[in-house]
């Protein structure tokens, strides 16, 4: 049968009816995200904050695109290989164009390492991190290697927010030019369109993408700060998504026909620290207020018992209404370097109670807890309720807790003797928890940002050890055994782990990264 | 001045010589009673007036501050503002009892059918309003009238009333003019509609003394023309004395003595009268000392069933006790007392 | 008249001077930004060196004779969080919380002038009373959460009017806003309506404390016995009479109203200036913070010179005044 007889056989108002409907699924359907942070600029390389790469992760992508676990997938780079210790090549993938037309290739990778450093006023994170590639050579269009002056296992991960620009925007491009669209030209799944701030932001789908067409062709971001507000609009139909939901509401949600939840470990772990390194710790006394005549966190002994009065399951179920999840260790299940063997520290505060005796504080002691009350998931609540439980073992607590704006300042200046800091671990392994926190300060190096109250100077040597070591595995097994070591020493106490909450209208489907980035290309359409 | 009858709430008109036929009068006021709530309980301020008044003639109310007479006059037009309260007698213009009007029929006949001019000025002109504004507000309250029009009659009102410039008056604010310039205005907006009956609440206290007698005789004049009665109440006998056809003269809340004014000046029978009289220099007999009522009012809420003037009158007897009731001595008079004075009385004795 | 524009410009003056300084040094006093600008995981040294871009490690006076400098050119500095220009960020949402004021004011004064002449017209009547208790709620319930409970019913529950945002901007006369357009209409209803709460509130009160008083007036027997109507009495002689204060007080409201929207902004995600000072404060972003309050105080100068000058044609009394002093 020949195709014109075929043709005619299928009555024409099928025809006609299966070409509108390809057309309106080529057409795809708006989405509109109510999102409870706005990126400060769409200039990639001025700002690295989790909140500002969400959205950078929409009109650009890297060589490395992070999953949702946070392990580097191929993103512009189909893949890579370890030519050595202090070189890796990258085969770009071909066929990549710009969303202004311009093919992609090794010279705009070239670029944009080049600009890096260089960006005004920038707050130099990506520089630093990628501080240690020494060159870039370019072998052909489609391969480039990249020397480091000495052996960094935290490249490729590095390399996740590293944002390529096509070299077309030159030297004199200014972080204005992006924020105002001129510049936000990248090869990412959408295209930029416009911004206005505080209001909303408007992206369209860029059908050319090279990791598959979204379902969405029309994405609007909504700027809703306020968590009630955002669930209201959610509620209302205003928008079709949200993300950071409270944990409160959860429960009302879920009982809403309309409305569906998505919930995903986060990488960010919150942790209690103890200052083990001064002989007088900020806010401790003995019961009656009077100092003590030594530091009672110096006693391995007492810290073991304060981690052990915490019952972290009560907390998770009560005080985050079951929207988190016990900690074993600084970082969460399935990052680079999680140690399976590590256990949730027991609850038990007879032993508690027992060990305080021993260490010689039978009648316990008097100490001040430092807490934000407006950054993590309520962060206040869990103090709180730590508080209370130490109380049961004899060690009365006072909450300090305050703003962020005004917690920080101190906590650099080493104000506190004990605190609570949640951690994003966003380089998806144990590296930058063990580098900023647990190593010791160093300049040099800038290792030790974070760290007031620690030092272990083995640990020292073996984190070295690991972020020199390029071998995955063999990285990842001292990351393990280091993270075992800081356990083992109680002085830096891990708490739960927070989870990533998104609820969306009944219809669509989507998998929250661990960062808590809130991307548009992950949400799906559901069929049926 | 033709005598007409003060009569009491039942009888009619009577005849009368002079320029106006014989006629119902204009304003006829009855059993009129107004009371205040105080701390001190229910006060009767306006107890029991009864007078009336015939066209184009010019009664006065004459009276002590506290004598009820200003409140009389807000009665008559339902001015009245709680805690006060009209709470019994009639107020008949022709044959409306304006007492049982409702409010929008009420407010049909204030300006256009009765008006009224108050004592100061300065006050009852709304002082952040300019003065065409006032005036032609007046206007419209009667009927519809055109920009143009209503401009021209209120620069002739003006005119009428003796104010010269009137086109630059009409910009002006209250507060521009003076005293006795403001008063013209108000008597201006008066007359705009030709009442019937004008009440002036003591028009000329406020006022220079020199002027007083100016806007006393071009009332007087402008009355006369038009045929408007006037209502006149002050506490100045001499003034009563100068100008109105008859007088009442009141005394707590009560109108103790009336009649035509030549008569009950020349021959007081009530000693209030008498004493008001003996006050004022320029009534007293020549060469006389001038002979202060002695005593003060009472306070409203000391008044009882008796006489309210006994305390302070020479020839009180246990009889006043008991309130006198009204008696009409001769056509056209009336009065309230045990003991009035001797009919041939002479105001020298 | 020259006279006192030019002492009220100067006056300002002197206060824009004061407040910069308490800004600049208030916020100073909380801590320093740069932890609060920087990821965790930075380096000693990037921190450092973010701070040194911001000028943050120079003395504490030095820098704020560097921004009294570039005052002069216009120049209110950078944001430390977005490093876009402090101003720029400021007037680009302005608008959008003067338009809301703006509705708001206009709100209060449309149903608390009337509400305030009912009440004041019929003292100690049913009304009255309703009038005195639903202020006393107006300025006692928090606005926080009238806002939530007027989203949760007119939103979520009855879908009438959006939750959130500010709705399509049209043009008239070369202004944008969103107040011309039905769809900006419906989004600026309810956080408008939230807004004028408690200037309606006040302006009810004051408005029948005002008619109470002015109803004992003569001017206001006059005019009755001049036969007008009650309604143009109440509406004419005495609104007018007691404008003046009424004025005052609008035009201070408006002024706090512009300041302050912060709440109603954070509740409805309207994309003004308070939602923007919310944040700045909690980022100790001093250049916007500082900007933001020399903005304000300069709008609260104005508004005072020009409800000054509305009094003058409001009360001609005053005009005498004013005229006989200004020699």
């Amino acid at each position: 049968m020949s195709a014109d007889t075929w043709l005619r056989s299928i009555p024409r108002w099928a025809l006609a009816a299966m070409a509108l409907a390809w057309l309106a699924v080529a057409q795809g359907q708006p989405l509109t995200i109510g999102t409870m942070v706005e990126p400060k600029s769409m200039d990639p390389q001025l700002t690295a904050l989790s909140s500002d790469l969400s959205y950078y992760r929409h009109v650009f992508d890297s060589l490395v695109t992070p999953d949702d676990r946070l392990r580097p997938r191929p993103g512009l780079a189909e893949s890579w290989t370890v030519v050595s210790d202090t070189v890796y090549e990258f085969k770009l993938r071909r066929g990549v164009r710009f969303h202004d037309g311009s093919t992609f290739d090794a010279k705009d990778v070239v670029y944009t390492l080049e600009r890096l450093p260089k960006v005004p006023n920038g707050d130099g994170l990506t520089a630093g991190k990628l501080k240690p590639i020494a060159r870039v050579e370019v072998i052909d269009p489609y391969t480039v290697r990249l020397h480091t002056s000495k052996p960094d296992s935290g490249i490729l991960r590095a390399l996740g927010q590293l944002f390529i620009l096509p070299k077309g925007l030159g030297p004199n491009v200014t972080s204005d030019d992006f924020s105002s669209g001129k510049a936000a030209i990248g090869t990412g799944p959408f295209r930029f369109v416009s911004w206005k701030r505080s209001d909303n932001m408007q992206l369209v789908r860029n059908d050319a993408w090279w990791g598959g067409k979204p379902d969405f062709d029309k994405v609007t971001f909504r700027f809703i700060p306020n968590a009630a507000s955002r669930v209201a609009a959610l509620q209302a139909g205003d928008v079709d998504m949200i993300d950071f939901v409270p944990p409160l509401d959860v429960p009302r949600l879920s009982r809403d026909p309309k409305i569906s939840i998505f919930k995903a470990s986060a990488a960010r772990v919150i942790y209690l620290e103890l200052d083990t390194l001064r002989d007088v710790a900020p806010g401790v006394t003995d019961l009656t207020g009077k100092p003590l005549d030594r530091n009672p966190f110096k006693d391995i002994r007492v810290r073991r018992a304060i981690s052990h009065a915490i019952d972290r399951k009560l907390i998770v179920s009560r005080v985050l209404e079951g929207m988190g999840e016990p900690a074993t260790q600084l970082m969460p299940q399935g990052f680079g370097g999680y140690n399976d063997a590590l256990k949730v520290p027991a609850f038990d505060p007879a032993l508690s109670r027992k060990l305080l005796a021993e260490a010689g504080y039978p009648q316990g002691f008097a100490m001040t807890l430092a807490c934000t009350n407006d950054r993590y998931v309520n962060d206040s609540g869990f103090c709180q309720a730590i508080g209370q439980m130490l109380a049961r073992v004899g060690i009365k607590v006072a909450v300090d807790a305050m703003p962020a704006n005004v917690y920080f300042p101190k906590y650099n200046k080493a104000s506190f003797g004990a605190y609570i800091l949640g951690w994003g671990n966003s380089s998806g392994d144990a590296s930058s928890v063990l580098t900023s926190v647990v190593h010791s300060p160093n300049k040099a190096t800038g290792r030790g940002s974070w760290n007031h109250n620690y030092r272990n100077t083995t640990l020292d040597a073996l984190i070295d050890a690991a972020l020199g070591t390029v071998d995955d595995t063999r990285r990842e097994a001292l990351y393990a055994k280091a993270m075992e070591r800081v356990m083992e020493d109680a002085a830096i106490i891990p708490l739960h782990a927070q989870l990533v909450i998104v609820a969306t209208r009944k219809g669509l489907n989507y998998t929250p990264a661990a960062d808590e980035a809130t991307l548009a290309q992950n949400v799906r359409a559901r069929k049926n | 001045m033709s005598p007409t009858v003060c009569p009491d709430g039942a009888s009619q008109g009577a005849t009368s010589e002079g320029h106006f036929a014989a006629e119902a009068p204009v304003l006829r006021v009855a059993a009129l009673r107004t009371e205040f709530a105080t701390a001190a309980g229910i006060v009767p301020v306006v107890d029991g007036v009864d007078f009336a008044l015939a066209r184009g003639e010019v009664l006065g109310i004459v009276g002590e501050s506290g004598s009820g007479k200003s409140v009389t006059a807000y009665s008559i037009l339902g001015l009245v503002e709680p805690p006060g309260r009209v709470t019994g007698g009639r107020v008949l213009l022709g044959d409306i009892d304006l007492l049982a009007l409702p409010p929008e029929a009420l407010a049909a006949i204030r300006g256009a059918r009765v008006s009224m001019v108050f004592q100061d000025p300065m006050m009852s002109l709304n002082p952040v309003l300019r003065v065409d504004t006032q005036i032609i507000e007046a206007l419209r309250a009667h009927g519809s009238i055109g920009r143009h029009d209503a401009h021209a009659r209120a620069a002739d009102a003006l005119a009428r009333v003796g104010i010269a410039a009137p086109e630059e008056r009409l910009r002006s604010y209250p507060h521009e003019l003076s005293g006795g310039m403001r008063q013209r205005v108000c008597i201006a907006i008066a007359m705009l509609h030709q009442p019937e009956v004008i009440i002036a609440d003591e028009p000329t206290t406020a006022l220079d003394v020199t002027i007083q007698a100016q806007i006393l005789s071009e009332m007087q004049a402008l009355c006369a023309s038009s045929g408007t009665a006037l209502l006149w109440i002050t506490h100045d006998l001499s003034v009563v004395a100068s100008f109105a056809d008859r007088v009442c003269v009141m005394y707590a809340g009560r109108i103790v003595e009336s009649g035509p004014v030549d008569v009950v000046i020349g021959a007081p029978r009530h000693p209030y009268t008498r004493g008001l009289l003996d006050s004022v220099p320029a009534l007293a007999a020549g060469g006389r000392r001038l002979a202060p009522i002695p005593g003060m009012p009472l306070a409203p809420a000391d008044l009882d069933a008796g006489c309210a003037f006994r305390h302070r009158c020479a020839r009180a007897s246990e009889r006043c006790a008991l309130a006198p009731d009204e008696t009409f001595p001769a056509p056209g008079r009336t009065l309230r007392c045990h003991h009035p004075l001797d009919r041939a009385a002479d105001r020298d004795s | 008249m020259v006279k006192l524009i030019a002492g009220r410009i100067l006056q300002g003056f002197g206060v824009l001077v004061a407040v910069s300084l308490i800004a600049f040094f208030g916020i100073y006093a909380i801590g320093d930004p740069t932890s609060l600008l920087v990821d965790p995981q930075a380096t000693q040294q990037d921190v450092e060196q973010v701070r040194h871009n911001l000028g943050l490690d120079q003395p504490m006076w030095r820098q704020y004779g560097l921004f009294v400098g570039s005052l002069a050119s216009g120049d209110f500095g950078r944001s430390f969080a977005t490093h876009e220009p402090a101003m720029r960020m400021i007037l680009e949402r302005l608008p959008a919380t003067l338009e809301l004021a703006l509705a708001a004011i206009v709100i209060a004064v449309v149903a608390g002038v009337p509400a305030g002449l009912a009440a004041g017209t019929h003292p100690g009547s049913r009304l009255d009373r309703v009038v005195m208790t639903a202020s006393i709620l107006g300025f006692s319930l928090p606005t926080f959460w009238v806002g939530l409970m007027l989203i949760l019913v007119f939103a979520v529950n009855l879908g009438w009017l959006p939750s959130f945002g500010r709705g399509e901007l049209g043009s008239w006369l070369g202004i944008h806003s969103s107040l011309f357009t039905l769809d900006g209409l419906r989004h600026i209803l309810l956080p408008a309506l939230n807004l004028a709460l408690f200037p309606m509130s006040l302006v009810a009160r004051l408005t029948r404390s005002g008619a109470r008083e002015a109803l004992e007036l003569d001017f206001v027997r006059f005019a009755r016995a001049k036969g007008i109507s009650e309604r143009r009495v109440v509406f004419v002689h005495i609104l007018k009479y007691i404008s003046v204060p009424i004025v005052t007080m609008i035009g201070m409201q408006l002024g706090l109203l512009v300041a302050f929207a912060i709440v109603t902004e954070s509740v409805f995600s309207w994309p003004g200036t308070g939602k923007l000072l919310i944040e700045s404060i909690g980022r100790l972003d001093r250049p916007v913070v500082v900007a933001y309050l020399l903005v304000i105080v300069s709008i609260f100068v104005l508004l005072n010179l020009l409800t000054d000058l509305v009094y003058l044609t409001l009360d001609p009394r005053v005009r005498f005044d004013a005229g006989a002093h200004a020699e």
